[in-house]
């Protein structure tokens, strides 16, 4: 009986220590939760996430290096690539398609999107209007029949392919005037068929708690809003002027400012542009623009994600109107600014007689009562503004290129930009799709602005560093292009690896400059197949304060991407063998 | 007794009224004169904007000490006025961006809406 209970006890006592065993060692038994621990708290400051990434990461990373020595850069001749000129199939056509038939006069015309996006509703103003008249069969005094076409693409690349010569619509209609002096100044002559066909301006969409703030102390009008960002009340984003609209003319009417012509009326000159009183206010202003965007598509999807950091972006007041009805923006201010948006009508000449007549007859229906009423119920309105006719005067085409410029010389200020470029070459990119990238990083190399620092990280089965942060110069440029003839596809793809190096570059560099802007572009064509994952450095990238554009060139995780892009105000770009051209020239442009 | 201590009681409440009257008669006698700054922020080079800058030090110190009376501060440019109830801090005033161009209209508006002001520009 004795020993029966003995048993029983030891029995009781070894089971209880078997049970503790086996907690205790489930508690270790997987050998990833070490990593995803240390990197799922919250990392708040740039420290942490240097300090997490030099402990933590970059220990699993094998990094190589592939620098290119200055003596092998000094070879290379550096040979100015002419600007690829937009790809007229790449702007849908709409309407009437083009006929060969001779009872036909037929009008291609080139629109900004605003009114000639057939994806919108109340956007495709113009196709609605092109579609009636063509159901109206109107006919020239020889008989034919006109047809319209309308062509959606952006004011200033409809501009640049008509001055070029490699398009030669019928007709064109851009957002504003300022396109057409522009057009002038290129040496294209053009001749007026109608000076408005729709109302419209444009003017900036301002988060509520910042309106009622202006609006508590009196009418908020653009000198006051002006104002109170230049006093660093506000922050805000815009387009890139080389192609928005909204933002040309925003340039353009911030300069006017300045030079104090809105007191005595007078147009901007390029002369004003050389005082410091323009320079003071620009760098003021440049200092709360947050973001600068490829299109305002990209600033409305950072705004509604988060209105406190972004407080202000320009907008057409059309889509304004439409989009205060949408939830996140019904309590936005709106204030107009600069020239109108009235969308003048021109024609060219090499347009026959019966395609001038035809135009005429074309603009004659747009802007007759039923049209305009359908416009008006699309958001295209008489604004008090537009009523009060207290517009800029329209500059000449030499101020608006020269504004343009001092735009791209001058945009960040005292500050210095820290860009990394981190290229995937997994063996995926193999061909034309690393070829197209690396034609497209040569001819971007031009736009990045001598005192800025680039750098260059690719990734296959491990990233390796090509090029290190340095001032840009001649030397840098040259190191650029042999880095860049150098690159060849092979292997996986450790996307994450080259992300962690390219950003351990950057956060060295912003230890001794810690008033630079810092940002990072990853170009990945394909999902991550080796290295580490976005878990493990999710929190890293958030607290890193550095800006990330992920370009999705082809099959790839674009949640992930998303994910990455929103941890600091950005936008995925989804770039292909056509487009990254166009897509890489626009970054450079607007971030370099 | 009730006589006596009436009219003491009556003699010590007039002088105290007395006091009250001539501190309230100097301090409207002698107060510190109160006046408007009006701070011009068109661009100005760095090297005038300190000077602007110690102007407007030497001014808030006196208002601390009582001398003067800072009633508002309106910084002005060619957009707009910022009307600053209290004198803002030195520090603020000097790391101030100034930027576009002089608005003489304005300055004579504002000179005119605050008859005892100073302004403080770095424009001739």
């Amino acid at each position: 009986m004795k020993s029966h209970f003995k048993f029983n006890v030891g029995f009781a006592i070894g089971l209880c220590l078997s049970l503790l065993v086996a907690c205790a060692g489930s508690v270790s038994v997987s050998p990833t939760a070490p990593q995803t621990a240390t990197t799922a708290a919250p990392v708040n400051t740039i420290e942490q996430s240097d300090r997490i990434l030099r402990e933590q990461l970059l220990p699993q990373i094998a990094v190589q290096d592939a620098l290119v020595p200055d003596y092998v850069a000094d070879k290379v001749v550096v040979t100015a690539l002419e600007d690829p000129l937009p790809q007229l199939d790449d702007y849908p056509l709409y309407g009437a398609q083009p006929s060969a038939d001779a009872k036909t006069v037929y009008l291609e015309i080139f629109s900004s999107a605003e009114k000639a996006n057939a994806e919108r509703r109340d956007e495709r103003w113009l196709i609605d209007v092109a579609e009636a008249f063509n159901q109206q069969q109107q006919t020239v005094k020889s008989g034919a029949v006109i047809q319209v076409g309308i062509r959606n693409i952006p004011s200033g690349l409809g501009a640049q392919l008509i001055a070029a010569a490699a398009a030669k619509p019928a007709g064109y209609t851009p957002s504003n005037e300022l396109w057409l002096q522009i057009l002038k100044q290129r040496g294209t002559p053009f001749t007026p068929v109608n000076a408005a066909l729709v109302p419209n301006s444009t003017g900036f969409v301002v988060e509520s708690q910042a309106y009622q703030a202006l609006a508590a102390s009196g009418e908020v009008t653009f000198d006051r809003l002006l104002d109170a960002i230049l006093a660093g009340q506000l922050t805000l984003g815009y387009p890139n002027p080389y192609s928005s609209s909204s933002a040309l003319n925003l340039l353009y009417t911030i300069f006017w400012q300045a030079a104090g012509h809105n007191k005595d009326g007078k147009p901007l000159t390029a002369a004003d542009l050389q005082s410091p009183q323009i320079g003071s206010m620009f760098t003021a202003f440049q200092n709360q623009v947050l973001v600068t965007t490829q299109t305002t598509l990209d600033l409305k999807d950072i705004f509604l994600r988060d209105q406190q950091k972004l407080q202000a972006f320009p907008l057409d007041y059309q889509s304004y109107a439409t989009l205060k009805q949408t939830p996140g923006f019904e309590q936005t201010g709106y204030v107009p600014f600069g020239v109108p948006h009235s969308s003048p009508l021109v024609s060219f000449k090499w347009n026959t007689p019966a395609q001038q007549e035809a135009l005429a007859k074309f603009a004659a229906f747009a802007t007759a009562a039923p049209m305009q009423q359908a416009a008006k119920t699309l958001g295209f309105e008489t604004t008090p503004y537009l009523s009060a006719k207290k517009f800029p005067p329209v500059p000449t085409g030499t101020v608006l290129e020269s504004a343009q410029s001092f735009w791209k010389q001058r945009k960040d200020g005292d500050r210095t930009v820290y860009m990394m470029l981190v290229i995937d070459t997994s063996g995926s990119m193999d061909g034309d799709r690393l070829d197209v990238v690396k034609k497209a990083l040569r001819l971007a190399s031009g736009a990045i602005n001598a005192g800025n620092q680039v750098g260059l990280v690719t990734f296959g089965d491990a990233p390796v560093r090509r090029m290190k942060l340095a001032p840009f110069n001649q030397l840098e440029q040259q190191r650029l292009l042999v880095a860049i003839d150098d690159l060849k596809a092979d292997g996986s793809t450790a996307m994450y690896d080259g992300l962690m190096v390219g950003l351990a570059d950057l956060l060295e560099k912003q230890k001794a400059d810690p008033n630079g802007r810092f940002s990072l572009m990853l170009l990945s064509d394909g999902e991550v197949t080796k290295g580490l994952r976005f878990a493990q450095v999710q929190e890293v990238l958030s607290g890193s304060g550095v800006r990330i554009y992920p370009i999705a060139y082809g099959e790839v995780n674009q949640q992930e991407l998303q994910a990455i892009a929103t941890l600091r105000e950005g936008s995925v770009y989804d770039g292909n063998p056509e487009t990254v051209q166009r897509l890489l020239k626009d970054l450079f442009q607007t971030n370099l | 007794m009730n006589s006596l201590n009436t009219r003491l009681m009556l003699t010590l409440g007039m002088s105290w009224l007395g006091f009250l009257v001539t501190g309230l008669a100097i301090n409207q006698v002698f107060a510190p004169a109160a006046i408007a700054i009006l701070i011009d922020r068109s661009y100005c080079p760095p090297a005038q904007w300190q000077q602007v800058s110690q102007q407007y030090d030497a001014l808030y110190q006196q208002h601390q000490r009582q001398d003067i009376q800072i009633q508002a501060v309106v910084l002005f440019s060619s957009l707009a006025n910022d009307l600053r109830p209290s004198p803002p801090a030195p520090a603020e005033i000097q790391g101030l961006a100034t930027y576009g161009q002089p608005n003489p209209q304005q300055q004579q508006q504002l000179e005119a809406d605050y008859p005892k002001h100073k302004v403080l520009s770095c424009s001739p």
